[in-house]
């Protein structure tokens, strides 16, 4: 193992080099853009032996992905916001059909108003589209998780596209100490001809698929699609298992620090949830048992493995780098929904924070445990970062209690 | 990649350093070479640039972290022990002095003399010429290798040695005049 010193988007193409990615399509967009930049010049080096499809739009790209998984190539594309939105339509082909693409994301706000910069609208409203989301806290992550995400995606028993989703800028752009593998230790955690990934496309033997289904089929392909996405989880796990074999680096659906004896437990995705753990450092030695549970793996959606995370806490507090207008963030549903059936059933408040790269320090953290101490019921949604009514803080009342 | 065994590395508790220039002037990859060097020494090192959609000329910062072990803090705002201003123009620009350590060290690219120049309660400032010596060792007006050179004479907090290092990995060919302007800035600041 070798230590480098890269930034998430170096990270998240270095890991698909290393996968031996076969076709590259994708089209630029702030501030995913260097990840493909990376992969060209590794295959006009010769250090990568891809296609590189050039293409107009996101649309196309992976529409270009979804070809070249059918006739069985592994197959790597990135995007972000609206480059994301764009592919919208897609995503859902490529989920249907069952091709194992993964899709490197630095995460991006969607317009209007125009921004750049970091939070996760675009990959939570793209959620329910049957592809597998995983969310790195760190550079170190990125890497991981691609390879993580290739490993699983191409399972038989799964058969699913796969997003790696790292914050734009925070993660995409800064640099920080990554372990990297030997090519062949990944040879050997992604065999280089995997038999299920046989082409689906073959002229010797043709047939149809994504095709019309009536009524009468319909939900039990839709019941197997939603199953075989549950159960990757599981086979996530034996991945991680093997990882860990592999690296010493363990990964897990949900990673908690403190959480054992906290009365509050911070919930959340990304990059943030490292700086929510600088804080709690903090707010224990002053006498607040805070606790941290980083969501990793969002889709499938750990129910199990959050309940125990939250253990006995009375409170959780729900950070929320988007929001769900008109509801509430769009962690915050899925939260409440695994604790409502948890033995502790504690009390579930939900923080908006970070929307367009507003810049989340340990102040915030400490802010949103301020808030949630109180337990303020009837005044469930609070945006700590927006400028609010007299009182000083926003909010949306929520259920009245 | 490898450590330089030289020296025992400097053992240091969380250093926040602030890069301000332009787009254009290598201020991202000053930031990128500084973090290199720090884990060379055996430093755990973090950068994190900040700057927007407008390109070349704009203010472009970089926030590099040096600790002993893993850094957590994954935020742009903070507290920095050692402001560098790599941009000979924005010497009073406000947003580069936002929440600087009230010991905080500033060094500028200037050749103003160093009593004009901005200044914390208890810090020092220090004033280099990094452009004029970048001119001089590079014959292009690239200041940011001379003002990292600059920043480890004046701070101690990463080795000459990892720099020089870096420079060669990085700029294969042209190492040398950026080892040079390096060396030349780190004697060449004038203390207020």
């Amino acid at each position: 193992m070798t230590t480098e010193f890269w930034n998430g988007n170096r990270a998240a193409a270095e890991a698909a080099r290393q996968a031996r990615v076969q076709v590259v399509a994708a089209y630029p967009i702030t501030p995913q853009t260097h990840t493909v930049e990376y992969l060209s010049e590794y295959v006009a080096a010769g250090r990568l032996d891809a296609r590189l499809v050039r293409v107009e739009s996101e649309h196309s790209a992976l529409s270009a992905c979804c070809g070249a998984s059918a006739v069985g190539a592994r197959t790597f594309t990135a995007s972000c916001s609206q480059g994301l939105q764009l592919m919208s339509e897609v995503l859902y082909f490529a989920s249907g059909m069952r091709f194992p693409i993964v899709m490197a994301i630095a995460n991006r706000t969607l317009s209007v108003p125009v921004s750049i910069w970091a939070d996760h609208q675009d990959t939570l409203v793209n959620r329910d589209c049957g592809w597998i989301q995983l969310y790195a806290a760190s550079v170190q992550e990125v890497y991981d998780l691609v390879l993580m995400a290739f490993r699983t995606a191409e399972d038989p028993r799964v058969h699913l596209p796969a997003m790696v989703a790292y914050d734009g800028f925070i993660l995409s752009h800064a640099s920080e100490p990554v372990e990297a593998l030997p090519d062949e230790e990944i040879r050997a955690l992604l065999p280089p001809e995997p038999p299920h990934l046989r082409p689906l496309l073959d002229p010797n033997d043709p047939k149809q698929f994504g095709e019309v289904l009536f009524p009468d089929f319909y939900p039990d392909i839709e019941y197997k699609k939603h199953r075989a996405l549950e159960e990757s989880l599981e086979v996530m796990g034996e991945a991680f298992e093997d990882f860990h074999s592999r690296t010493g680096r363990r990964l897990s659906p949900v990673e908690t620090h403190g959480c054992e004896d906290a009365e509050i437990v911070l919930v959340g995705l990304g990059s943030m949830m490292q700086t929510a753990r600088h804080a709690a450092t903090r707010l224990r030695a002053e006498g607040t048992k805070v606790g941290v549970a980083q969501v990793r793996v969002y889709r499938p959606f750990p129910d199990r493995d959050l309940v125990e995370a939250v253990g006995g806490a009375r409170t959780v507090l729900v950070l929320d780098r988007d929001i769900g207008y008109g509801s509430a963030g769009m962690v915050y549903p899925d939260v409440t929904r695994a604790l409502y059936h948890a033995p502790s059933r504690p009390d579930v408040l939900n923080f908006i924070v970070g929307t367009g790269g507003k810049d989340i320090t340990p102040k915030t953290i400490e802010r949103c445990v301020e808030l949630g101490r109180h337990g303020y019921r009837g005044m469930s949604v609070f945006w700590p970062d927006a400028r609010g009514p007299a009182e000083g803080i926003a909010y949306t009342p929520g259920v009245k209690a | 990649m490898t450590r330089i065994e030289t020296a025992p590395p400097p053992t240091i508790a969380l250093r926040e350093i602030r890069l301000v220039g332009r787009g254009g002037q290598g201020v991202v990859t000053a930031g990128e070479l500084l973090g290199e060097a720090a884990l060379l020494d055996g430093q755990y090192a973090q950068s994190i640039p900040a700057f927007g959609p407008e390109r070349r000329g704009a203010l472009a910062t970089c926030v590099v972290r040096l600790a002993d072990g893993e850094i957590l803090l994954r935020c742009s705002a903070g507290a920095p022990d050692v402001l560098v201003v790599i941009d000979p123009t924005i010497w009073k620009l406000p947003p580069a002095l936002l929440g600087l350590k009230p010991d905080a060290t500033l060094l500028f690219n200037t050749t103003r003399p160093p009593g004009e120049l901005p200044k914390r309660p208890q810090g020092r400032v220090g004033a280099i010429d990094a452009t004029g010596i970048a001119l001089a060792h590079l014959g292009r007006p690239i200041p940011n290798t001379a003002m990292l050179g600059a920043f480890a004479g004046a701070t101690g907090l990463v080795r000459m040695e990892s720099l020089e290092e870096v420079f060669r990995r990085r700029f294969p060919g042209k190492a040398d005049g950026n080892i040079a302007a390096a060396r030349a800035a780190s004697e060449a600041i004038l203390w207020a």
